[in-house]
């Protein structure tokens, strides 16, 4: 397990040093003098370009460029706003509290509401539940998760009145945008639950533990859903970054705070800073869930773990 | 009932039929839109936010404009825009992974490091980096999903092409002399284009979807350019006054993206092949078809099921 954990850890290292350096390059790749573009919109003298690119370091090397960048990453400072002049890295954080909580609220609506589904059609595929199963996945992978959240405003928050539709203000506010946010995700692990409980009721072992004369709540719940759960987790670390990146647009509609409307408001503004660091800060968080899915999904899959000793 | 009846009513029946022609229909009806729309999109043809009426059958918007012509025309930026980006993920993506799948070696290596890159980023927010890099406007959003999703393709023809290399067919075509390009393209690539073309049907709904959020955004048309996403934002402050005008775009992008997702899926149960349940079991897959794109998928479909 160790060895493992070890492997697992060494792989991730080259992503994120591509990650980080895609990230540095963004500065670079906009065309134009990365001094006027940080200065973008306060047209600036010459001196204070010049000033800024020594200030920077900008006249130096891209590859010396890039190991200032990464030990000033690693510190823990992602340089200063262009546009508040604050601290980028502090803002993030500021920012990342109201993220994260609609990230993990989406995320339980999606399993509250997708794992049922799937059950109840994965263990009688073909039945009149099923079908209806089956048009929730169809409507919850089609329809586009931002236009959801203007029907369910319009439903629950003009025409009922029951739920605000803006801000973050009260504890109910956080519903329509986890709903919104999560029901496509419900019908990914609704599908996912129901195929693989269909696949795995046609294994040996159910019939085994059928002839032992189990009764079908034992067989689903002790044998069935626990094989048939395993890739459900993967598939939350997998879909946690579509959640952190689907947060950006709910943000924006519901008028919540968060790094999502910080980012949207940075790339209007052109605020190269403030973009880098929100970027490398959802890009770190969505590998290091995916490793810790890893980790949990070798945990709890001896197959997996000792795939990769054996390799 | 002749023959002829018979294998028509047989055809319509098949799973692939009715959403294949929804799909069709949304193309026709942007195509023809000029000749169709019963208003121009950018004129002011009536009193503002008018409910739908036999005058206009999807009403009018905030600023009074005919909703179903904005519809119409909007199809045409949206579609449009989501076909290059296709064209050109696909373009891209699809030599890359062959050059990966074949040739191995460091090229293999260093194409597959990139990807993995990119798929560590959510396939919306790289397409966001990538409108910072190259700016605004529609065709930055078309190019940005375009590269965004030059990962999916590599993948995909990099795995089926190294699952076919020790098939017998490419090991027969190697024992009469083909060279490694001529096996690559005229042997391999036809025996996994249909995997190709269901996930450029995928790949069509997710970049419908992509885009569309994009242009919710703000960073693609500008006004008063009809596009379904740019059209949601723009009336959805008028939500309360009249539901229609934020309604019929949504619909018509969720209809789309529904067209496309399920069209691939019936192209492969129609054309009999096991492969696609085997592939859609996969957690790989499924986390990509959900909310926005490609999702990073674990490192290869091999290791992400047992």
């Amino acid at each position: 397990m160790l060895n493992f954990i070890a492997r697992r850890l060494l792989l991730a290292i080259p992503v994120l040093l591509g990650v980080s350096i895609l990230v540095f390059l963004v500065l670079y790749l906009i065309p134009g003098d990365p001094a006027q573009i940080l200065l973008f919109g306060s047209s600036p003298t010459p001196e204070q370009v010049e000033q800024l690119r020594q200030q920077l370091g900008l006249d130096q090397p891209l590859p010396t460029q890039f190991v200032h960048f990464l030990s000033r990453v690693l510190h823990g400072d992602l340089g200063q706003s262009y546009v508040t002049s604050q601290n980028v890295a502090s803002e993030i954080w500021l920012n990342a509290g109201p993220t994260f909580v609609l990230t993990f609220a989406a995320m339980g609506v999606g399993i509250v509401i997708g794992a049922p589904v799937g059950i109840v059609s994965g263990v009688r595929p073909g039945s009149w539940l099923d079908r209806i199963g089956t048009a929730f996945v169809v409507l919850g992978t089609s329809v586009p998760f931002f236009w959801l959240a203007l029907v369910l405003i319009l439903i629950f928050a003009v025409n009922l009145g029951w739920l605000p539709s803006l801000g973050t203000g009260s504890p109910q506010a956080i519903v329509l945008p986890a709903v919104a946010l999560g029901w496509s995700l419900a019908a990914v692990i609704a599908r996912l639950l129901r195929n693989s409980l269909v696949d795995i009721y046609l294994q040996p072992y159910i019939l085994v533990a059928r002839a032992k004369g189990l009764s079908g709540r034992a067989i689903l719940v002790r044998h069935a859903l626990k094989n048939a759960l395993i890739p459900v987790v993967t598939i939350l670390g997998l879909q946690f970054g579509n959640l952190l990146a689907g947060a950006v647009v709910i943000e924006v509609i519901f008028g919540r705070n968060g790094v999502g409307s910080y980012l949207v408001q940075a790339i209007t503004a052109k605020d190269i800073p403030a973009v880098q660091g929100v970027v490398l800060f959802i890009a770190v968080v969505y590998i290091v869930v995916n490793l810790i899915v890893e980790l949990v999904y070798g945990f709890l899959d001896p197959r997996i773990r000792r795939g990769w000793t054996s390799a | 009932m002749t023959a002829g009846l018979r294998r028509a009513a047989a055809f319509l029946r098949r799973p692939g039929t009715l959403v294949g022609l929804i799909l069709l229909a949304l193309i026709l009806a942007s195509i023809l839109a000029p000749v169709i729309a019963p208003d121009d999109p950018e004129d002011l043809v009536a009193t503002k936010l008018m409910p739908p009426s036999g005058a206009h059958l999807m009403g009018t918007d905030q600023l009074g404009r005919d909703v179903l012509s904005r519809v119409l025309y909007g199809g045409r930026y949206t579609l449009l825009s989501a076909a290059v980006a296709v064209l050109i993920a696909a373009g891209a993506g699809i030599p890359l992974g062959l050059i990966a799948g074949y040739v191995r070696a460091w090229p293999a290596a260093l194409i597959m490091r990139v990807m993995d890159v990119m798929l560590a980023f959510p396939g919306l927010l790289l397409a966001l980096v990538i409108v910072t890099i190259v700016g605004q406007g529609l065709p930055s959003v078309t190019v940005a999903i375009g590269i965004a999703f030059i990962p999916i393709f590599v993948r995909l023809v990099y795995g089926a092409v190294l699952s076919a290399r020790g098939a017998d067919y490419v090991l027969a075509a190697r024992l009469i002399g083909c060279s490694p390009g001529r096996i690559v393209v005229r042997h391999i690539l036809p025996n996994i284009s249909g995997q190709i073309i269901v996930v450029v049907s995928s790949a069509f709904g997710w970049a419908i979807l992509t885009g569309t959020v994009l242009n919710f955004l703000g960073f693609g048309v500008q006004p008063p350019t009809p596009e379904w996403g740019a059209d949601l934002a723009a009336s959805k402050d008028w939500l309360s006054q009249g539901w229609w005008a934020c309604t019929f775009p949504g619909l018509a992008i969720a209809i789309a993206i529904l067209a496309a997702n399920y069209f691939g899926d019936a192209w492969a149960v129609g054309s009999g092949r096991r492969w696609r349940r085997r592939r859609s079991a996969s957690p790989a897959l499924e986390a990509s078809t959900s909310l926005v794109g490609p999702a990073a998928v674990a490192a290869s479909p091999e290791e992400a099921r047992p």
